[in-house]
């Protein structure tokens, strides 16, 4: 995708986030994976639900942090990728200016700008088993799915 | 029509011709004359009548029917059982919210298995590709309806919301799992709950009549650990595993769902053994985790509901003391949603803005659980004196 000129957005309403204090809760409705992002990762995904420029994305950073520029967007770049990868966002591709415009976010001082780090975005995965389904192969005379052979009883 | 093998798996008949039933007039449900009426709808409500009737059928062929009541979350349910094969499996972990019958519970719950009943259940109105994730049943699931089939077992779950009616049919009732039997009813009452102002969460709640703590955590951080010193120290228990969350009233109640606990069966020996030889199951302790039902160990302590003054999110230190530290909703968020999300069928925005919302006014601490287990109540009854 054209990362510097286009927008991402929210994949799609199987997604369901929430940004708290500064950290992004997401969560992914059918694959049971959960996420975090903190402090810059958490800007990075408002920006997507805000459906901003990934250009804007980065200005919005760079005013809120203290950082090289090209590390921003270089931190940037990759954490949508990840995103896109994890099938959390997907690219709009519209061109430069065609989007509802941003807020605008006023220029941290220098002294209020908080130190640039690279987000991670971490990944959870111990609630996939809850959505597993189960194959069903093969249903009985009256249409109810056959059993396995070795379930278990509760017993008396 | 009940000429099955008692206990066979794969020999239940196709239902009989129901429309014949002198009781289909009596049961059938309302249309919306004038109205459109939707396929799936219409779809729903016709199984829906047949399974009842199924159940109607195998309360008259044991000739005898039970019912029990319970208060819970401040509604009045009603559990129909045909036989009484059900009975325990699905009331031992209710028995702390057993109430009087009145002649107009809020919602009904029509129990029964095929097995003991020598009944037959009425046949599936779906295909096998109509099962979805965690059972639920595409086009059976509309704004009035909701039906699951938990596939482990083939119980089906189904729910008329206009008729606040429910129904849980099992095959075959030894068939009822032990997880099943720590939480009876808990689709069935989340799925009703969420819509009288009650959201189901995974979470543990104990606290005093004056105050209580949210204890919501992943499997294996300590939650049930917690509850259980708490209980064991005198402090009042609402569960520690399903509690239901009020959504409409101030301050936030906790109300108890089931009197049940399930722990690992090393946990226990080495953290609580006193609960030993309450345990249900100890042949089965390698298959299952161990559990018991504590209404009938700690009978006064039992709290049908407590009023939330903080959540507290446990976490295994490895070190000796336990204590408190203050946290943020962020990470309350993240002990509450994902489990209570992904464990609850049909779960999804509208649970996640929910849970949001609802503990978002709430102080929020990281509970720090030492080895030493009595520090444990210590500093949660600390804690809730300053809400005092």
């Amino acid at each position: 995708m054209k990362r510097q000129s286009s927008r991402v957005s929210v994949s799609g309403p199987h997604i369901v986030s929430e940004i708290i204090e500064s950290e992004a809760i997401i969560i992914d409705l059918d694959s049971g994976s959960y996420y975090s992002l903190q402090d810059a990762g958490a800007d990075i995904w408002a920006g997507v639900q805000d459906g901003i420029q990934i250009e804007e994305i980065v200005d919005r950073l760079r005013m809120k942090y203290e950082g090289d520029e090209a590390a921003i967007r270089s931190a940037t770049t990759a954490l949508l990728k990840q995103l896109e990868d994890e099938a959390l966002i997907k690219a709009d591709g519209a061109a430069a200016g065609t989007g509802p415009p941003s807020a605008p976010i006023p220029d941290a001082e220098p002294s209020d700008k908080i130190s640039f780090s690279a987000p991670v975005l971490h990944k959870y995965t111990d609630m996939q088993e809850l959505l597993l389904v189960d194959p069903i192969h093969e249903v009985d005379a009256s249409g109810w799915p056959k059993l396995p052979a070795n379930d278990r009883e509760l017993g008396e | 029509m009940r000429s099955m093998r008692v206990g066979g798996r794969n020999c239940l008949p196709t239902t009989g011709n129901w429309a014949s039933s002198p009781r289909t007039m009596h049961l059938r449900y309302e249309s919306r004359t004038g109205s459109p009426v939707d396929a799936d709808d219409r779809r729903s409500a016709t199984f829906c009548q047949s399974a009842h009737l199924a159940f109607l059928d195998a309360q008259e062929a044991v000739g005898e029917s039970d019912r029990r009541s319970f208060k819970i979350g401040g509604y009045e349910l009603c559990l129909r059982f045909a036989g009484r094969a059900l009975i325990q499996p699905m009331t031992k972990a209710l028995a702390h919210l057993a109430t009087e019958p009145s002649e107009s519970p809020d919602l009904t719950i029509c129990i029964w298995d095929s097995a003991s009943t020598q009944t037959s259940m009425t046949t599936p109105s779906w295909s096998t590709d109509d099962y979805g994730v965690q059972g639920l049943i595409s086009g059976f699931n509309t704004d009035r309806f909701q039906t699951l089939l938990q596939l482990a077992n083939n119980t089906l779950n189904m729910l008329d919301h206009r008729k606040n009616l429910g129904l849980y049919w099992i095959p075959n009732a030894r068939h009822v799992t032990y997880y099943e039997a720590i939480s009876p009813l808990r689709t069935l009452l989340y799925w009703w709950m969420r819509r009288h102002g009650r959201q189901l969460v995974h979470a543990g709640a104990v606290g005093t009549a004056d105050g209580g703590v949210l204890l919501p955590a992943r499997g294996g951080s300590g939650k049930s650990t917690t509850a259980l010193a708490c209980l064991e120290a005198g402090l009042l228990y609402a569960g520690d595993n399903n509690i239901l969350l009020s959504t409409d009233e101030r301050p936030l109640q906790a109300y108890s769902m089931h009197n049940s606990t399930a722990l690992h069966g090393i946990h226990l020996e080495e953290r609580l053994p006193h609960l030993l030889p309450h345990i249900e199951n100890p042949e089965q302790l390698g298959e299952q985790k161990a559990f018991a039902f504590l209404h009938k160990h700690y009978p006064t302590q039992m709290a049908a509901s407590l009023p939330v003054r903080a959540v507290l999110v446990p976490r295994i230190t490895g070190h000796r003391d336990t204590g408190l530290s203050e946290s943020s909703l962020a990470a309350s968020l993240s002990a509450l949603i994902p489990s209570t999300l992904f464990s609850l069928p049909g779960a999804g925005r509208e649970t996640f803005e929910t849970l949001v919302k609802l503990i978002q006014p709430l102080p929020h601490y990281m509970l720090n659980l030492g080895t030493d287990l009595p520090q444990v109540p210590r500093v949660i009854s600390e804690l809730l004196r300053k809400f005092l």
